[in-house]
């Protein structure tokens, strides 16, 4: 029942006592102030609970009726206000230390970096302590996992795999690091081979003999450099160590539309912070909904721990990103021009680090449905060159078997 | 004579219409369940109360309650709650 008594106001567990202590539970009722858990205690005496009431009335009140009052509890929130003043100070260090243990429950205590060498697991953390992530920094800034992981698999080149994941405010980054066979040490015997038809522009020969010169014609498997040096006599077997740059011969096919619709980000983005209630959501920093036109929004949400739980309360990150629609139109020697430098770059892409397309002929072109197809073939100067190992010992019963066949 | 005229109207009304009596007419209504709880609407003040009785003044007569542990639950100004052990509901008259 006492539900019915808004919880704001005080309330207080009286004995009243006199003659007739009813007259004085009709006062109340006349007043209308609420009474409940009446019980008699004696003749002269009922004990009840009722609403806080204005002391000027009760005083009337009870001269009215002919009762004395003796209160034995105060209950609510008035009488709770009124002790604490008294102890403001406990008041004041209680809630201090709830904002320090909830500050603390957000905070990231550690950074565990685990299957990476220390050079690596320095640079693991000056990049994590970049994006904010370092023990002692506090949780909401830290970009989510997924982010973290994509942005250290891009920076970092000596990584195979890495992984990042939170539990609860330790975060733990795995990495494989890849693993580079030893170069050069240990290389057996082996010659050079042509891996494609080529037409031989350069050599550069490190270690072994050559056996091409410059302008030959070269076919896919044929040996370019040899893995031994010395006549057939006195000779000696090495690891055959260079380049062949030979040119080569290419066609690749692109279109373009003459037109197209894109979208494409201006660069400008703006970033709301939220605190949210359950789903009340309240703005602490940017309060525009829709700051742009046409923009792509990015929600991101934290929720707010407090020790081991999760509170319903979210740190919550929105990021508008604006975005607009471009119509491009093509003229047809500017098609011309982007289909050819897109051919080259498609072709780049398939071929080795050290390729470089000479020239560029566009052969065919032709315009179907707006489309551009293009057909063109590229002179290409790269690397040729392939290892390939071969056995000492059956080489030199080979030799052998040569210089004998030649002395018979 | 105004008010038995008022008296008679109210009557009539509940009688035609399908309104309860107790709220057109200000009668008494006596809720008691088993013998533990006792609510009472519509009475006018409390006359006496103590463990083993509960008497309320009616607008014609009077409510005695006997039982034993009597507790007032609540009193507002329309309604009154009893806990208690009832043994018995009684109306006075004058």
């Amino acid at each position: 029942m006492e539900k019915r008594i808004s919880p704001i106001g005080g309330s207080i567990k009286a004995e009243v006592s006199g003659r007739a202590p009813e007259a004085f539970l009709r006062e109340c009722v006349q007043q209308g102030i609420p009474l409940w858990s009446i019980q008699r205690k004696n003749e002269t005496t009922i004990i009840c609970s009722m609403k806080q009431p204005d002391p000027e009335w009760l005083r009337e009140a009870l001269t009215r009726s002919g009762c004395r009052i003796r209160i034995l509890e105060k209950k609510g929130l008035p009488f709770f206000v009124k002790r604490v003043q008294g102890r403001m100070g406990i008041v004041i260090g209680l809630l201090f230390f709830l904002g320090i243990l909830l500050v603390l429950s957000n905070m990231v205590w550690s950074v565990q970096v685990k299957g990476a060498d220390p050079r690596l697991e320095a640079q693991i953390r000056t990049l994590l302590s970049k994006q904010h992530l370092y023990p002692g920094s506090l949780d909401f800034f830290v970009p989510n996992t997924k982010q973290i992981e994509t942005q250290l698999s891009a920076k970092l080149s000596k990584v195979t795999w890495i992984g990042v994941s939170r539990d609860g405010t330790t975060y733990r980054v795995d990495v494989v690091q890849k693993k580079y066979p030893r170069k050069g040490k240990g290389a057996g015997p082996r010659n050079i081979v042509a891996t494609k038809q080529a037409i031989i522009q350069k050599l550069y020969v490190e270690k072994g003999q050559p056996v091409v010169e410059s302008n030959q014609f070269v076919k896919p498997g044929q040996l370019l450099v040899l893995g031994r040096i010395g006549d057939e006599k006195s000779y000696r077997f090495v690891a055959a160590q260079g380049q062949v740059i030979g040119e080569t011969w290419y066609e690749t096919q692109v279109q373009i539309p003459l037109s197209g619709r894109y979208t494409l980000y201006t660069g400008k983005s703006k970033t709301q912070y939220r605190l949210k209630f359950w789903n009340f959501p309240m703005p602490i920093w940017g309060f525009s909904n829709h700051p742009f036109p046409n923009a792509d929004k990015e929600t991101e949400n934290r929720a707010i721990r407090f020790l081991f739980w999760k509170m319903p309360i979210d740190w919550q990150t929105i990021t508008f990103r604006e975005k607009k629609q471009i119509t491009r139109r093509l003229s047809l020697q500017e098609a011309l021009d982007e289909a050819g430098e897109a051919a080259d770059q498609k072709l780049l892409g398939q071929l080795g680090p050290n390729a470089e397309i000479v020239s560029t002929v566009i052969d065919k072109k032709t315009v179907r449905h707006r489309v551009l197809f293009i057909s063109s073939h590229q002179v290409v100067y790269e690397n040729i060159g392939r290892y390939q190992n071969f056995d000492s010992r059956s080489e030199k019963a080979k030799l052998k078997k040569k210089v004998e066949n030649q002395r018979n | 004579m105004k008010k038995k005229w008022t008296r008679q109207m109210k009557k009539w009304f509940s009688e035609i219409s399908d309104i309860p009596a107790d709220i057109i007419m200000d009668l008494p209504k006596v809720t008691l369940v088993g013998q533990s709880h006792l609510s009472i609407e519509n009475y006018q003040s409390v006359v006496h109360f103590s463990d083993n009785q509960l008497i309320l003044a009616l607008e014609k007569g009077e409510l005695h309650i006997g039982g034993e542990h009597f507790v007032l639950e609540v009193i507002l100004e329309k309604e009154i709650l009893l806990e208690g052990l009832v043994k018995s509901v009684q109306f006075v008259e004058h």
